[in-house]
């Protein structure tokens, strides 16, 4: 594992776009959830500021989602990359396998999502403790939706990844990835069914349901979640065997 | 003891057969050219037994095991171009294959100075020379000191200079005893290191030995004498020479690599024939190889 980890390093601490891609992701997410701490909810007891504990961590990890695929991009990039200098080639003459090399991608999939994920809790105790809080075990309340992002955000660059492996040229299988976006969101409009909705990135998206409607926090219902995010660990355990499987049965 | 014996090895690319039950082997301190006009299946060879080129027929073994990339880290190889991360600089590159080799970290200094990068071990990949990416190509492919090094076309592309240093590298390490798998088109390279060759043609094997084996019986005999006809006629009734035919005043025939040209020319005097000059011609596996593959 670590010696996967630092052949992953050596090639990254010099890819310039991923550590761009990286800062832009923590700026912009810092810049969004700013916004939203200027919104007012209108809640029932009384007029309450979006980002307050435990509500926060709900707010703070949707608000976020839609930068996932800036992530999914730089890994897209990064995988083709291999493809393009023909690098994955040479390590396979030089001894790696095809297992060691899809798992060495994983464990940057991993790293990244740690970062994102500590970036959002970090981000989540700043902007939650402003109001002051009366009993502090509030601030745990919510915190699985954290659990949940770091899923979803793992899911969602493994599926990524498979179609770089899949399309070796990071523009046509960024395309595809977005074209699936659209293809499901079709799907789900059109036809529905709790089949259809457990199609890949609906699911992901689903495990964070939208915050607040009409000014009011939603609540998800905790053991549908728990079914979504099962299927949602078997795709990342799937996405990431078939991007082993492509690289198995292909010649370099 | 055979470091590499492959059994019916074969490709095929749609309807195209790259490759047809290939069999040979390559013994421990040997260095086997592989050769082959354009298109006849040598890369695909290479690129099989490396493990990038899959689905392929029958099978092969590296150390008398079966394959797998823990035998592969035994090898020293390149495929065609140098292959490296372009961003990167030379010395990070060789740490990454390194640590696919599992070769300790140490060693990138000794093979960076044995190819003679030292000086620009820290740049660019990208900002290198073609001859300098060849050598970078080579310290990798000598990494943790392997048992057996695969080059295909190492001398691809190179000027004169490079063609020179890659070539004397390649005589060193033969030299040294290294175990050597040589693709290449340049017959005289070959000729001056391999000590063996197999020949392909259109994916199937056509002659595999000894360079000597392969070249041996095919040496010619240029013979001048001022009855060039008399002479014909004398060496047409001489079983032991083969394909006697006049040019001009010279009368050339094809005799065994072991053949006796003084004991001709005696044979010769006794029928009153004088030869005013006679001069042996090698054949070399530049020709051979032309008449192999014609």
């Amino acid at each position: 594992m670590l010696r996967l980890l630092t052949i992953e390093w050596l090639k990254l601490k010099s890819f310039r776009m991923f550590w761009v891609v990286l800062i832009a992701y923590t700026v912009i997410i810092a810049m969004v959830i700013n916004q939203a701490a200027e919104l007012k909810l209108d809640l029932p007891i009384a007029q309450l500021e979006a980002l307050q504990f435990p509500d926060v961590w709900h707010i703070i990890t949707w608000a976020s989602n839609t930068l996932n695929i800036l992530l999914a991009a730089v890994m897209v990039f990064y995988v083709c990359d291999e493809f393009r200098n023909h690098t994955v080639r040479k390590q396979m003459i030089d001894g790696m396998t095809e297992a060691e090399f899809v798992l060495g991608k994983v464990l940057i999939l991993i790293s990244l999502t740690i970062f994102s994920t500590l970036i959002l809790f970090l981000i989540g105790l700043v902007f939650g403790v402003k109001p002051p809080l009366a009993d502090n075990s509030v601030i745990w309340e919510k915190i699985h939706y954290l659990g949940l992002h770091f899923l979803s955000l793992l899911t969602y660059m493994s599926l990524a990844m498979l179609l770089g492996i899949i399309f070796k040229r990071a523009i046509p299988a960024l395309m595809v990835f977005i074209v699936l976006h659209i293809v499901e969101f079709y799907f789900v409009r059109r036809i529905g069914g709790s089949i259809i909705e457990l199609l890949p990135l609906h699911a992901m998206d689903d495990m964070i349901s939208i915050p607040f409607l009409a000014g009011k926090v939603t609540k998800a219902p905790l053991n549908g979640v728990t079914i979504i995010a099962t299927v949602v660990a078997i795709y990342f355990l799937v996405f990431n065997l078939l991007s082993w499987l492509k690289l198995k049965r292909s010649s370099l | 003891m055979a470091l590499l014996e492959t059994t019916k090895l074969g490709k095929t690319y749609g309807s195209l057969t790259a490759l047809k039950d290939l069999n040979f082997s390559v013994e421990q301190g040997q260095v086997m050219g592989l050769l082959g006009p354009n298109g006849s299946g040598k890369s695909t060879t290479l690129g099989i037994l490396l493990g990038v080129i899959k689905n392929y027929r029958g099978s092969y073994r590296w150390f008398e095991a079966d394959n797998s990339a823990l035998q592969r880290q035994r090898i020293g190889a390149i495929l065609e171009t140098p292959i490296f991360y372009p961003y990167l600089s030379g010395v990070d590159n060789l740490k990454i294959a390194a640590k696919i080799k599992r070769v300790d970290k140490h060693d990138i200094e000794r093979v960076i100075e044995q190819v003679g990068l030292s000086e620009r071990k820290k740049s660019r990949f990208k900002t290198y020379s073609l001859g300098m990416k060849q050598r970078l190509a080579f310290a990798s492919a000598l990494l943790g000191k392997p048992e057996v090094l695969v080059l295909d076309e190492p001398t691809n592309g190179l000027d004169p200079q490079g063609i020179a240093d890659i070539r004397k590298l390649i005589t060193e390490l033969a030299d040294q005893g290294l175990t050597i798998i040589l693709a290449s088109h340049l017959l005289d390279e070959v000729e001056k290191v391999c000590t063996h060759v197999t020949v392909l043609k259109r994916g199937k094997l056509i002659s595999s030995g000894a360079v000597d084996e392969i070249v041996q019986g095919n040496d010619e005999l240029h013979l001048k004498s001022k009855e060039p006809n008399k002479l014909l006629a004398a060496l047409s009734k001489m079983p032991e020479l083969e394909n006697p035919k006049i040019t001009g005043d010279t009368v050339i025939v094809t005799v065994d690599k072991n053949y006796n040209e003084e004991q001709l020319n005696r044979t010769l005097m006794k029928q009153d024939i004088v030869l005013v000059g006679i001069q042996r011609i090698q054949k070399r596996l530049e020709d051979q190889f032309l008449e192999l593959t014609k």
